[in-house]
């Protein structure tokens, strides 16, 4: 039984237990007798602290003043974004001084003094709320800036275990990015290490991607780089790398290819591969959706072994077509996009 | 989400209709919120009777106490439960004032013929497996649809408190309905 099997079953219970004696509480209502509603705390009687334990306590917090001034004064910043975003300044006992919140309706302020994972686990609980569909179970980058390798770890840790209690409740299991960024946003960082990183996406591309596109990318990719780290496995994707679409694109040709030309990029507004084959003489090129697995381009299926565009990358024959090694044609990944992006061009 | 809610502007405007002494808004909102009100009354008493009697009494202090209200563009449904919960608290102070400690009156919902019922499993699992504040805070988010957020300020808790029990208690329940269903 699920959270909202469980929920759901108790309120229908609930609801049929509830009697209904509409008629004798009107019955009982006349004329009305305005009075405070019983709504008043109940206040607990102060404890008075004895002099002496009061005295030992003041010593004890003018002793340990400056370190503890020290340590409330060691600020980091954590941001977490999974289309919605959290940002909070965190003090060094990780609790959140500051917060702001975009793309979840709550109440900033209540996440004032609260541990660094019980307000991320928060967030996540009310992203999952209001986006149930999207958001966490899409995978979450978490930011660090303002603090060292161990703190960043540390933060990054606490975190990371909110975000998996709250996506427990669901019962998935988040895949969460966690970097250290100085001197630019967490989405910032990410989008510049994607197309650093991807032969099919320049910074460009990569800028209109949404955080969720680029954990992809970074996923399906194995990208890694200094002061980073990927944890867990995203979900929702047909594709869990290039090799799932150069079997999609063979699968739909009907061909065994020993070879692929393969890159991950943007095709129709979407994440989706350049898968690139031989088949006997002919060149097969296709757009496969990340996403979905769909052939986005099903009509332009097979280039005629005399097309043009092969000149820019290979020894022409007129009469005894052959299509060469393509490992020999990468030089770089970067000539690859230029020349996926030629083909495109000519189709 | 699992509770309703109505347009909370509109829930408003039936407390100052009730205020105006409007008797179909208070049994509008009466057929509306009784569920909730009962069952939170119900989890802090564990006592069918007993929560029927505080389900009457909100609902008649709302009917006296309505003038009171104001509307800040938000559900009333967590004042409602205000009144709830204190009244609760004193039927359940008078309770022990007589001698009578709530512990001691038939809480055993399988001794209840109106709990026992097959098809009231979960209530039961509630009721029986879970502490008063986690009862508390499952009922107010699964039947009153009430956030997390409001749970905390309406059992005056910390939110990370209110997190923190609620997924203990869904933990318990997974694992005693896991055997049961």
């Amino acid at each position: 039984m699920t959270e909202f099997e469980l929920n759901l079953r108790l309120r229908q219970e609930m609801e049929s237990l509830a009697p209904n004696r509409l008629e004798e509480l009107l019955t009982a209502c006349g004329e009305q007798n305005p009075v405070q509603p019983n709504i008043e705390p109940i206040r607990h009687k102060p404890r008075r602290l004895p002099r002496l334990i009061a005295a030992a306590a003041a010593v004890v917090l003018v002793l340990s003043g400056s370190f503890l001034g020290v340590k409330a004064a060691q600020s980091s910043v954590v941001t977490v974004d999974a289309g919605t975003e959290l940002a909070m300044t965190v003090n060094g006992f990780n609790r959140v001084r500051s917060v702001t919140v975009e793309g979840v309706e709550t109440d900033a302020d209540a996440y004032k003094g609260l541990k660094v994972d019980d307000a991320a686990e928060a967030f996540a609980i009310q992203m999952l709320e209001q986006h149930p569909e999207g958001s966490v179970s899409n995978g979450v980058l978490v930011s660090v800036s303002h603090a060292g390798a161990r703190r960043t770890a540390a933060l990054g840790e606490a975190v990371s275990e909110g975000l998996r209690r709250a996506a427990a409740l669901v019962e998935i299991e988040p895949a969460i990015l966690l970097q250290h960024v100085e001197g630019e946003s967490g989405v910032a960082a990410l989008t510049k290490a994607v197309a650093e990183h991807s032969a099919g996406i320049d910074l460009g591309t990569a800028e209109s991607l949404s955080v969720q596109d680029l954990l992809y990318a970074v996923e399906s990719q194995s990208i890694q780089w200094d002061d980073a780290s990927l944890s867990g496995t995203l979900l929702n994707w047909r594709c869990a790398d290039g090799r799932d679409a150069e079997q999609i694109a063979a699968d739909y040709v009907g061909a065994a290819p020993d070879q692929f030309l393969t890159m991950l990029s943007v095709y129709a507004d979407q994440l989706a591969y350049s898968v690139r084959f031989a088949d006997g003489n002919h060149w097969n090129s296709y757009w496969v959706s990340a996403a979905t697995g769909e052939i986005l381009n099903p009509d332009v299926w097979r280039s005629a072994p005399s097309v043009d565009a092969t000149q820019s990358w290979t020894p022409q024959t007129s009469q005894t077509y052959s299509l060469p090694d393509p490992m020999d044609i990468i030089q770089s990944r970067r000539q690859i996009h230029d020349f996926v992006n030629f083909i495109d061009w000519l189709f | 989400m699992i509770g309703e809610t109505l347009h909370p502007v509109r829930d408003e405007q039936l407390i100052m209709n009730i205020a105006r002494g409007d008797r179909d808004a208070l049994a509008e909102v009466y057929l509306q919120h009784k569920g909730a009100v009962y069952a939170f009354a119900l989890s802090i008493l564990r006592q069918a009777q007993a929560a029927e009697d505080v389900m009457q009494e909100t609902f008649l202090q709302l009917w006296n106490a309505a003038g009171t209200y104001v509307p800040r563009g938000q559900s009333p449904l967590p004042w409602l439960l205000g009144i709830t919960k204190n009244t609760a608290l004193k039927h359940m102070r008078a309770a022990q004032r007589s001698g009578i400690p709530m512990e001691e009156l038939p809480e055993t919902p399988g001794a209840d013929p109106f709990l026992a019922a097959e098809n009231r499993i979960v209530t039961q699992a509630v009721l029986e497996k879970l502490s008063a504040e986690e009862r508390q805070i499952v009922v107010l988010h699964a039947v009153a649809g009430l956030k997390h957020r409001e749970i905390a300020e309406l059992l005056e808790k910390p939110l990370s408190t209110i997190l923190n029990k609620y997924r203990r208690a869904l933990k318990k329940l997974e694992g005693y309905l896991g055997e049961q269903v």
